[in-house]
Formats: structure tokens, sequence, C-alpha cells
């Protein structure tokens, strides 16, 4: 009776039934969407060409599993070295909009060759992030190369996870564990959410996952790549977690001998700031942290006509230069003074840096 | 008789010419003070320039204490014979440090007469360049440059000349060096 009932009510309201229907998918719609959003989605593919330096390629899933299959997963390339030694983890697309940081960890995916130690590249820590281009800013949504084997493209990405593959902002964004706030969509910067949630948002479990990875792969260095407008304080900078802060001094000092200005400076105490990387790897790890900054013409106040890869005074070629040769300078004191001399890290580019001119980019990009 | 005149005046002038030689090295031995290891490495500002000190007394391998944020206090209980201190002001190193600007000129205020009193000199260092200047670490620079009887710079971080004119007006000795390794042979030459 109930069955014949319900049979002849759905037959003779179909519109009340669409209706009633609609209603509840959207009443539930706020809930399921961002778990839709981001646990649909795939993540972002780029043009990569790594060498035979790199060993194995994983995701970033592979250390936390909640990451598989969501726009937040991205790869990680391993380069290993005959000798043993210690690990470093070295960060590009933490800001993906920083696009020097990108560029100098493809370079060493498709260059770099590894004697000693373990080297694990993320070129695009937060992939989220890379899958689009900020539209209030006015800068290029590619970066296009002519090489050797044809035209190459990079994604100009954005600073903040996109907003799609994340539930809205927070009015209010309190960060984990330390509930200090920041402004709503901090919540979607990868370097204001250290060291992330395992059940949390999506870019909290990104940084959730990069943890794991330096906790499973015993990794004694992270290196983050950023860039910054010019003129802001930061710019061009080397900054350094306190436990750092003498590899730092040591690296800053043998560039400078090399011609190269850095400007040295340390995390900001625990209680004044939280969520970056070299303040939380530092402290919530055994690793020792550094944050490299260089000059984006790109950042800050951009007019339509500003030249991101040959600006006359920052030109993207000279910004890789100095994320790469401030890692080589950071592995190199922390060889001479890490405790373990068991531990070293080496790393040889096989690219000239000192001779990248004119489109020196196009040249070594494979 | 006129011989004789001439060979006591000639006697004079060379006693006084002597004279002359003798005080004016005695003062330049009073502006310079021997400097002695084993040597206190602070900072006056919390920058990281008193860890790079740090970095050049290891490769010389001086003997040193290494305390950043040393009191009065503490020198009395060290076993040291200089003072090293870098100057060089830094929001996020005062922050680290649980210390404002005023806490640090007071805290340094009372190791300087501290040492002053144990008559353990002081030497004091701008070796991050034209970047670790600006008006927080102008204000230390004036107030403790002058109070040390050695300094060294960085030549841009000595660009308007302000270390040059403080070494003139206080009559102390200044070396300037291009890079901040440069300061390392230096600490090693100063120090016995």
């Amino acid at each position: 009776m109930q069955n014949i009932f319900k049979f002849n009510f759905y037959r003779r309201s179909p519109k009340l039934l669409l209706t009633l229907t609609l209603s509840i998918v959207l009443a539930l719609l706020p809930l399921v969407t961002p778990a839709l959003a981001s646990g649909t989605a795939e993540p972002t593919s780029h043009d990569i060409r790594p060498r035979y330096g790199v060993r194995d390629i994983g995701w970033l899933s592979d250390y936390h599993s909640g990451l598989r299959n969501t726009p937040g997963d991205t790869r990680v390339y391993q380069m290993s070295g005959d000798k043993q030694g210690g690990a470093v983890l070295i960060l590009g697309g933490t800001h993906p909009n920083e696009v020097a940081s990108v560029l100098a960890a493809v370079l060493l995916v498709e260059n770099a060759k590894v004697s000693a130690g373990t080297v694990f590249v993320i070129p695009h820590a937060n992939n989220s992030a890379s899958s689009y281009t900020d539209p209030r800013h006015d800068v290029p949504e590619w970066l296009e190369f002519e090489t050797e084997s044809g035209t190459r493209t990079f994604r100009y990405g954005a600073r903040y996870t996109n907003p799609e593959h994340q539930e809205k902002d927070p009015k209010r964004f309190k960060h984990y564990p330390s509930g200090f706030e920041f402004k709503g969509k901090e919540s979607r910067n990868l370097n204001r959410v250290h060291p992330g949630k395992k059940d949390g948002t999506l870019t909290q479990q990104i940084s959730f996952a990069l943890f794991q990875l330096v906790e499973k792969e015993s990794v004694d260095v992270v290196i983050d790549m950023h860039e910054a407008s010019p003129g802001w304080r930061l710019a061009n900078s080397l900054i350094c977690h306190p436990d750092a802060l003498e590899i730092g001094s040591m690296a800053k000092m043998d560039m400078e001998m090399e011609g190269t200005d850095i400007k040295l400076e340390q995390s900001q105490p625990a209680d004044k700031f939280h969520g970056l990387s070299h303040r939380e790897f530092g402290d919530n790890t055994d690793a020792y942290a550094f944050l490299i900054e260089s000059i984006n013409p790109g950042q800050g106040d951009v007019s339509g006509d500003v030249k991101i890869i040959n600006n006359p005074e920052h030109p993207l070629k000279d910004r890789v230069k100095f994320q790469l040769s401030t890692i080589q300078y950071i592995l190199s004191s922390y060889n001479i003074m890490a405790a373990d001399q068991a531990k070293k890290i080496e790393i040889q580019l096989n690219v000239d840096l000192a001779n990248l001119k004119g489109s020196g980019l196009s040249r070594i990009l494979r | 008789m006129k011989k004789s005149k001439i060979l006591n005046s000639a006697v004079l002038a060379l006693t006084i010419l002597g004279l002359v030689f003798a005080i004016g090295t005695a003062d330049e031995e009073g502006e310079s003070p021997s400097f002695e290891q084993p040597i206190l490495i602070t900072s006056i500002g919390q920058s990281p320039g008193a860890m790079m000190a740090k970095v050049l007394a290891k490769r010389v391998e001086l003997e040193f204490v290494f305390e950043p944020t040393a009191t009065a206090e503490q020198l009395e209980e060290m076993d040291v014979n200089t003072v090293v201190a870098v100057v060089g002001a830094s929001g996020k190193g005062l922050g680290a440090a649980g210390l404002d600007i005023d806490d640090e000129i007071s805290r340094v205020n009372e190791l300087i007469c501290k040492a002053n009193e144990l008559e353990i000199p002081l030497i004091v260092m701008h070796i991050e360049g034209a970047q670790r200047r600006g008006d927080m670490s102008n204000q230390l620079i004036n107030k403790f440059v002058p109070e040390s009887y050695y300094i060294i710079v960085q030549k841009s971080g000595n660009d308007d000349g302000l270390f040059t004119q403080l070494s003139d007006e206080n009559d102390i000795p200044i070396k300037q060096v291009e890079k901040a390794a440069g300061a390392a042979p230096i600490l090693d030459e100063l120090i016995d």
C-alpha cells in the first residue's frame, strides 16, 4: 500500500519530486563541495623533463594518502648519490607566482647530479596554486621559452591555493596548532599553515605531507625558495631558523666573496609569528631550515608591461642563478659545519651559472 | 766656543726631536691597547652579524665565548680579555632574544661599563654592509662606537662615512674591509 502510494505520488507530481531533490542537493552542497572539489580534481601536470640524475619520481601523497587524487598532490623528484650522505628537501612553487623558485627547481631536476646524499625536489609545492593565474595581477598566464626541443611553457601560478579547491575562506584564519590569527585568505597560503594538519584543509594537508616527508626520509636540510617584490625588506635575503644561522652566516660570507650580496636574517620568534616554513621546519623537525628570497619585478604593484623574464634590472636568469647559487652555498656550508661528516650532501649542477647570458634559461632547459 | 754652541744646539734639537717622537709613540700605544684572547663575541642590536663574527673567529682559531646577549654580570664571571661587539639592529633578532631596543641599549651600556671597570678593551665591528644600516642601527652605532678601542667596518656599511667620522672625533683606530670575511685576518692580527 505504501509502495503504491509512493509510486503514485512520484508519478503524479514529477515537478514536486524534482523540486524536492534539488532542494536537498542544494541544502547539502555547502557541506560536500570542498570535499568534491579537492577529492575529484586531478593534480595539475607540468612540463618537466628529468635527466638521469633523477632516480625516482613519486607523489607527495606517498607521504600522506589524504592528498591522493586531489589538486594538492604533486610530484616529488628524488636524486641520490653513489655515496651515502644526508638528505635535503628543496621546495619550489610554495608560491607559484614566485616563478624563479619553480624554474630553479625544474633546472635542478633537469640538470643536476648528486654525488653524495639524497636530494628531494618538489618544483610545485602548492600545486593547486599552480593551476591558475591570479586575475587581479596583470601578469602573463604562461612563461614561454624557445628551447632546442621547441617552445616550452610554464604556468605563472598564484600565491594562494585555488579557491575552487578549498572551502570558502573563513573571516579569520586560525593557525594550527598555535591559534595565531591571520586574515581569512591566508588559510590558502602554504607558507602560513605549516606544520599543517592531517585532516585539515587542502593547504594544511599539503603542509602536513611535506612534514611527513621530512620525518620519514630523515631530511637534514629544508630549503624553501621564494621571491619578493623589489624594495620589500626581505628581497634578496637568506632567512634562517636560529639553529641554522651559523650555516647561513658562512654561506652569506662565502657568497659575498664570490661577488653576490645577500642579506641574512633569522626567523621571527615562535611567539610572534607562525606558519612560515623556516620557523616551523626548524622547530618541529630535526632539519636545518632556510628560506631564500630573490627579487621578482612581477610582484607588488605591477603595470601591464612588466617584463618577467627579460626584466632589465632583475632578469629571470639572474634570479634563478641566485636561487641555485644560494642552495649550493648553503649545502657547502652545511657540509663543513654539520657535526656528522657522514651526512654530507653534494650536488653538481652541470650548468655554468657564471656564464648564463642572454636567453640563458632557454639554453639549459631541455 | 762657536763649535761647542753649534754642538749644544744640535744636541738640544735632537733631544727635543727624540722627546717629540717618544711622546708620539706613547700616544699611539695608548690609543691601541693590546687585545688578548679569550674574547667575548656579543651583539649590539641582535642582527646575525654576531654569528658571522663567530664563524670568522672559528676560521682564525681564536679562543672565544659566544653570547649575543651577554650581561654585565655574565662578563664578570667570564674569563675573557677582549670584548668583540658586532653592531647591527634586527627587529627579528631583538624579538627572538625577548628584547626591545631600549632593553638592548641598557644591556650594552651596563656591559661596556663593566668591561671598562674590569679593564677589558672593546672592539666594535659592523660587517653586514649597507643592508644593515638604518635608523635603529644608526642609533646604536652613534651611541656605542665611541666607546670602543678599535673599529672594523665593511666598506659598504660606511658609505656615508659615519664610522670614519666617529673614528676621527674619538681618536679610535679604524680598519675598513671590502668583504665581511676580510675581518678575519684583522682579528687574527689584532688579538694575541
